[in-house]
């Protein structure tokens, strides 16, 4: 098209000199340098528009219920994590993009912060789709970002109460396609419960490392009297 | 010289210049398909945790007419396919997509969050420095190869909106 252009200008031009034709090639190409190089500046602009974590109006009480951690063990989600920071997130193991953002960006953000701190936090990860998030795998996709984070998953059933309890959309097996792969919609966000449940926090998609890491910081001392 | 000459030799002065600006302003890391005006910037795959994985990247359009990503491959996967993520009632979902439109003079963003190309069945674990190749073919451009980097998970910022975009320049 831009060939199309300049045949355009010659045409309009008519009998107008050379100069005065180079002059408006130049400024033409001029123009449109500008805007294609232009679009890289618009772009990394738009990528730049990150997300901060919502606190809670009311604070909730972190929910009761029970699931399967990764060695076979049952966990009694409230009484394994009161007194801790918490970090709870309902997502599955085949997820590519949302859920290892995730967790990629929790586990850059607790690096950042000092060490005797990182100890009171506890982070699990719920598997929603128990015919392919076996105990197994959960561990595995887990540790491949930090090995203290916990897996939990269960029944339908289990999982189903679990995700009540939470107050959040319960996940969705979607239909499967004609090769058997099926995705599964689930909650977006990262709830976070601090040590003695003063507050709620949701962590929406878009939450940069060092957001998660100054927040963390923050919500880990809310509650203790030692800090 | 005739009027006729001198609109020749300024038509092809014209065109010198558009060229030499284009390619002026071209990311060191594109792959361009040769004068189709699709180009691709930045891919990257963030290390996948388990045996699949997605890669994202900037897919920009000089040229004039619009054009589509019709379908990706690599040989380091059992199947890829195009998908979005898409945010509704709080509820994160991804459906595959059949094609990805890429604007005339514009550009098309897999990023975080949004569109990517999903790689399945990982044939091996790709690891942080590691290479991925990618094949994408499109309606016009037809196929163009790029290398993706292995970048590590936690050294991955987002840039979710929670959907893809495309934007275009066309009309400034």
């Amino acid at each position: 098209m831009n060939e199309y252009v300049a045949v355009r200008a010659v045409r309009g031009l008519r009998s107008w000199g050379l100069r005065l034709f180079v002059l408006c090639s130049a400024v033409t190409a001029v123009a449109l340098l500008t805007a294609a190089c232009g679009g890289n500046d618009q772009a990394k602009e738009a990528a730049a528009g990150d997300r901060t974590a919502v606190k809670i109006a009311d604070a909730q009480r972190r929910p009761s219920f029970v699931l399967t951690d990764t060695t076979g063990r049952r966990f009694d989600f409230r009484a394994e994590t009161a007194g801790y920071l918490t970090l709870l997130y309902f997502g599955y193991t085949n997820c590519p993009d949302v859920c290892p953002i995730h967790f990629g960006n929790i586990a850059g953000g607790l690096d950042q912060i000092p060490e005797s701190l990182r100890g009171r936090v506890k982070v699990i990860f719920v598997g929603v789709d128990p015919p392919r998030d076996s105990p197994e795998r959960i561990r595995q996709w887990l540790d491949h970002f930090d090995t203290t984070f916990i897996g939990l998953t269960g029944t339908d059933e289990e999982l189903m109460r679990a995700q009540v309890a939470a107050g959040i959309p319960p996940a969705v097996r979607e239909a499967a396609d004609e090769n058997g792969r099926y995705a599964v919609s689930h909650a977006g966000w990262v709830l976070g419960y601090t040590a003695g449940d003063e507050q709620t926090w949701q962590f929406p998609l878009g939450v940069r490392q060092q957001s998660w890491a100054e927040t963390l910081e923050t919500l880990v001392k809310i509650g203790r009297t030692d800090s | 010289m005739t009027p006729h000459t001198y609109r020749l030799i300024g038509l092809l002065v014209g065109l010198g210049l558009l060229t030499l600006g284009i390619a002026g302003c071209g990311d060191d890391d594109s792959t361009t398909s040769g004068d189709t005006g699709i180009a691709v910037v930045d891919p990257f795959v963030p290390e996948p945790p388990a045996d699949l994985g997605a890669a994202y990247m900037v897919i920009k359009n000089s040229g004039g007419e619009d054009d589509r990503l019709l379908k990706a491959a690599s040989d380091v996967a059992g199947a890829v396919e195009l998908h979005q993520t898409t945010m509704q009632n709080g509820s994160m979902s991804m459906a595959r997509v059949e094609t990805m439109e890429i604007p005339a003079r514009g550009e098309f963003k897999l990023e975080q969050g949004g569109y990517h190309i999903m790689l399945i069945d990982l044939k091996r674990a790709l690891k942080q420095g590691d290479q991925v190749t990618l094949t994408l073919t499109f309606e016009r451009a037809g196929e163009i190869k790029l290398t993706a980097p292995v970048v590590g998970s936690t050294g991955v910022e987002p840039m979710s909106s929670g959907t893809g975009r495309a934007s275009s320049s066309a009309h400034h």
